[in-house]
């Protein structure tokens, strides 16, 4: 990397030095130790770690969970940003701030107290006496109902102020002439949507959903104390990593099992927001 | 020339409609997205939140219908709020066999949780100066100069978005833990080690970090703990820093040196008063992310007692059915992120004032 | 104390912003810079003031090398386009910074320091503002408190970028004035740049009208706008007529003579013959419009209110034309 600072302003430096160098050494070295790791396994080993039907099952709950929760907070985030927006009503401020919440508030603390409140919606109840309830459905074959149920619901609360941060500022700034133009030429509500708000939102809505994906794929601290954690029928993909971790039998083998498991959540992360980059440069281009 | 009256920029909401022009369905619209807003949120993040505390002092539901069982339950349960993080000195000597010992695990307990403050606390200290002087060097390289590289040097700052806290902590332990690169010198380091078991609260010691006894190896050691909170963290000061240092621009920067200013002095007296809201806000954030991390934390603490964390201690009360212990540890990290709402409010009123003074200056 | 520059060569990637560019200010002068955007007009100032390093060339003060001066040493005062005021310091705080950034041998003492902001804020007429912040000020006094911020540390020169760009007609005017007098009195020499012509012949004493970052003219008002070096000199200082002829032939509308008949004894085709299409009133003069009848094109005549009067003009008229004084140049190009 070189540089090349255009100005005369002091000190680049040394906070280009100081911040490249913090972020090599707690960052940049120990990620590449994770590559370094996964490419001393063979491709069989890794092959048959990941294809372990425990494994399977935790990538199927994580990836379908993290998925549902992100598709459904682009639902509701999108109404809630356009009422925040839009109409006035008491309360309005204050139901605006406190979005932020899932933001500020720790994970655990978050699912100590969604375990303990909604413990009792029959969809949700932890019931551990209880035949499982399990999927029968393609996709999701063998996973406990309830838990799906009770994860997604808790990566919903995880990923809640993503989309609608990202786009309320875009309702914010949207142009209240251009709709009374298109009023004028005859547009009705459906209309003035349809081909004048959507087109102007979506980057915005996708980016959003996509970033509340990424961040309920790694969720951990929330799902442990709501879902069962039993491996194959209700066990998220973190657990797995943290439970081949600390496995006393065959330390060795384990950590690299949980290495290779790592490895495919942080290239699956890693697709979706440089996929995220992309688009935010093709809509910048489109807008230029 | 007399000076004019400061110009007011009334506030006008732009983005409502005038009633005249709204679509006679609007009305509907209104009360089918307000009251799901309301009732989402609700039961989302207001319900959630407020459990916290029902649970920390003990308050139970059927206190919501009668009065007097709710003062019978708050005079229970704010003395046992307090309880959990000290028991009171009792003279134990006159106690039955079994209270005895349930005296002694509650204080053995107690004391438990304050060594999780204590670490916690001792941790944010470690982390939360270190990113703060990342996130000024890093804002500073990234919005006052132009550099090759510089769009990736931006990306990387984000990276620990993409990266689950979990795997965040298991790459340390690949790093240092036994089986890892740096097994052999990580594992047979000895180095002084927080003494926070020993720590007081900060009655007794203004330093939640003693160093009296030594510890060998790095991984499940305070220190990993701190490395992987500082992996999660250190983004957030940055990321509140940059999109306001980018709008400023730098020509306030070139005004002070050309009045003769030293690099020093134009940051402490021109740039930093004019960041400091945000820095504020990230910081706070930064210390909020840091005292709740629990996925990164979990794997490199090694579930010792003496390692544990805020969050962590909350698991453990939680699985020794002590729901009302762990609801009270919850309910400091709950306040917590609720100062760093209200903080984020103050924050965004200052930013738009400030805003509207470049409307002015524009004009 | 004279400033000179000397083969300054500036490019910002592939983009050349200044070429070669060679010039001396001398003591006391007020320069203006006059050039459209992108003639590289701020980045010569900015590289004077130290604020820019040229890739090339030398700044001189008084024949003393500066480059390698930092330009928190170079002593200039530099009032930037837009302010660049310290929004969270008071006006007083604002004038007193670069006193109070002086290292401390050198720094006056507390009482003098508030007296000698006092003073200046007196002779920028804000003294009674002294308390306020910026964003309570309007931007004249904006401006003035940029003036005595920079005045305030007793620099070698006084660089002004835009210094009446972001204001209204009426108050540029006033402050205009009140800047010319001010360096009259202070003496300094000073350098500002502009985009607005009138703006530099009516302040200046000399002149540096730049294009394409090279300097096309240097000279004093009445010299650059009388004997225009180059067609783009004489198009940028004001509406200039392009008559098409033998070769091209410059003509300001001021300069362009109507007459209702043929003139007599007119025999080379000296009178245009040319139909009037709009007559516009623009205050004090008023702007004709003309159609030229013997080649496609048209043309705009100034005269003032009394000779319109005089001649009745009226639209769809058919009128001649004559030429007081016209413009021709050697390897002249488009703009």
């Amino acid at each position: 990397m070189s540089s090349r600072p255009a100005n005369i302003l002091p000190g680049f430096g040394l906070s280009f030095g100081y911040a490249s160098l913090y972020m090599s050494l707690l960052v940049l070295i120990p990620l590449a130790g994770l590559g370094l790791k996964t490419s001393n396994l063979s491709w069989d080993q890794f092959r048959n770690t990941i294809t372990n039907p425990h494994v399977m099952a935790a990538y199927k709950l994580s990836f379908s969970a993290a998925l549902a929760a992100a598709l459904l907070n682009g639902v509701f985030g999108t109404v809630i940003a356009w009422t925040l927006v839009r109409y006035r009503f008491p309360g309005r401020k204050f139901f605006d701030a406190i979005i932020d919440l899932p933001f500020a508030m720790p994970t655990a603390v978050a699912g100590l107290t969604f375990g303990d409140l909604y413990g009792y919606v029959p969809l949700l109840a932890r019931t551990a006496d209880a035949q499982p309830w399990t999927f029968e459905i393609y996709g999701l074959y063998g996973l406990d109902v309830r838990d799906w149920c009770r994860v997604t619901v808790m990566l919903t609360f995880v990923g809640l102020p993503y989309v609608i941060r990202s786009i309320q500022p875009i309702l914010q700034d949207w142009d209240m002439e251009t709709e009374q133009a298109a009023m004028s030429l005859g547009a009705g509500p459906a209309t003035i949507m349809r081909r004048l708000i959507a087109p102007e939102i979506w980057p915005a809505w996708i980016s959003g959903v996509a970033l509340a994906f990424a961040r309920g794929v790694g969720e951990y601290g929330s799902i442990i104390f709501i879902a069962s954690n039993i491996p194959g029928l209700s066990q998220i993909a973190p657990q797995l990593i943290l439970d081949r971790i600390y496995d006393p039998i065959d330390p060795e083998k384990k950590i690299a099992a949980a290495t290779a498991i790592a490895v495919v959540m942080l290239i699956v992360s890693l697709i979706v927001l440089l996929l995220l980059n992309g688009l935010d440069y093709l809509s910048r281009r489109h807008r230029a | 020339m007399s000076a004019p009256a400061p110009v007011v920029i009334a506030p006008t909401d732009a983005s409502v409609l005038p009633a005249h022009l709204r679509h006679p369905t609007a009305a509907i619209g209104k009360w089918i997205g307000v009251s799901f807003t309301v009732l989402f949120l609700t039961a989302m993040i207001i319900l959630p939140a407020a459990n916290i505390f029902r649970q920390a002092f003990g308050i139970s539901w059927e206190s919501l219908r009668s009065p007097s069982q709710l003062v019978e339950d708050v005079k229970a349960g704010v003395p046992r709020y307090f309880q959990v993080f000290r028991m009171p000195e009792q003279d134990s000597s006159t106690m039955a066999r079994p209270e005895r010992r349930k005296y002694q695990s509650a204080r053995a307990q107690a004391e438990k949780t304050r060594s999780a403050i204590g670490m916690t606390l001792g941790i944010a200290a470690i982390v939360v100066p270190l990113n703060l002087l990342f996130g000024l060097a890093a804002a500073w390289a990234v919005t006052k100069f132009r550099f090759r590289g510089r769009t990736l040097f931006v990306s990387l700052i984000d990276l620990p978005f993409a990266v689950s806290p979990v795997v965040a902590g298991l790459i340390f332990v690949l790093l240092m833990g036994r089986v890892g690169f740096c097994g052999d010198w990580a594992t047979k380091i000895s180095w002084p080690v927080p003494t926070s078991l020993e720590w007081q609260g900060f009655a007794q010691s203004w330093i939640p970090l003693g160093f009296s006894n030594w510890q060998r190896g790095i991984i499940f050691t305070p220190f990993a703990i701190a490395l992987a909170s500082i992996f999660v963290t250190f983004p957030f000061i940055a990321r509140a820093l940059i999109p306001l240092m980018q709008n400023q621009g730098t020509e306030q920067e070139q005004a002070a040196l050309t009045l003769g200013a030293g690099g020093w002095r134009m940051f402490f007296k021109v740039t930093l008063p004019q960041i400091k809201w945000a820095l504020l806000y990230g910081t706070i954030l930064c210390l909020a992310r840091c005292v709740g991390e629990f996925g990164a934390v979990s794997v490199v603490s090694g579930s010792t007692d003496p390692n544990d964390t805020m969050p962590l201690r909350i698991e453990k009360l939680w699985q020794e059915y002590n729901t009302q212990a762990a609801f009270s540890v919850a309910s400091l990290l709950a306040v917590v992120s609720v100062m760093t709402l209200l903080l984020k409010i103050v924050i965004e009123k200052r930013a738009a004032a400030q805003f509207s003074d470049k409307k002015q200056e524009a004009q | 104390m004279s400033i000179e520059v000397q083969n300054i060569t500036k490019t910002f990637g592939t983009f050349r912003a200044l070429d070669g560019i060679s010039l001396k200010i001398e003591t006391g002068e007020l320069h203006a810079l006059l050039g459209p955007s992108g003639s590289g007009k701020t980045t010569l100032l900015r590289i004077i003031a130290g604020l820019e390093i040229a890739d090339q060339g030398q700044v001189r003060f008084n024949d003393e090398i500066v480059d390698a001066e930092h330009v928190s040493r170079r002593k200039v005062g530099f009032v930037f386009q837009h302010y660049a005021l310290f929004r969270h310091m008071s006006v007083a705080e604002n004038v007193a910074f670069g006193l109070k950034a002086r290292p401390w041998r050198l720094r006056p003492r507390r009482a003098e320091i508030k007296d000698r902001v006092m003073k200046l804020l007196d002779m920028v007429q804000l003294a009674n503002l002294a308390h306020r912040m910026p964003s309570q000020l309007s931007g004249g006094q904006r401006q003035r408190v940029a003036l005595a911020r920079a005045l305030a540390v007793e620099p070698k020169v006084l660089l002004l970028d835009e210094p009446f760009g972001a204001l209204d007609a009426k108050v540029r005017r006033e402050l205009r004035r009140w800047v010319r007098k001010l360096h009259d009195d202070v003496g300094i020499t000073s350098v500002f740049v502009t985009h607005d012509q009138d703006e530099a012949l009516e302040l200046a004493d000399r002149v540096s009208i730049m294009n394409k970052g090279k300097i096309e003219q240097l000279g004093t008002p009445e010299e650059v706008y009388e004997n225009p070096a180059s067609a783009f000199v004489l198009r940028f200082l004001g509406n200039v007529n392009l008559f098409h002829g033998r070769e091209k032939t410059y003509v300001r509308p001021q300069d362009v003579l109507i007459s209702a008949n043929l003139v007599e004894g007119d025999v080379d085709g000296e009178n245009v013959p040319a139909e009037i299409e709009h007559i516009g009133f623009g205050g004090s003069v008023v702007n004709i419009l003309l159609k030229r009848l013997d080649h496609p094109s048209t043309l705009e005549a100034t005269l003032s209110r009394e000779q319109h009067k005089e001649l009745g003009l009226q639209r769809g008229q058919r009128v001649y034309l004559s030429v007081r004084d016209q413009h021709v140049f050697e390897n002249d190009y488009d703009i």
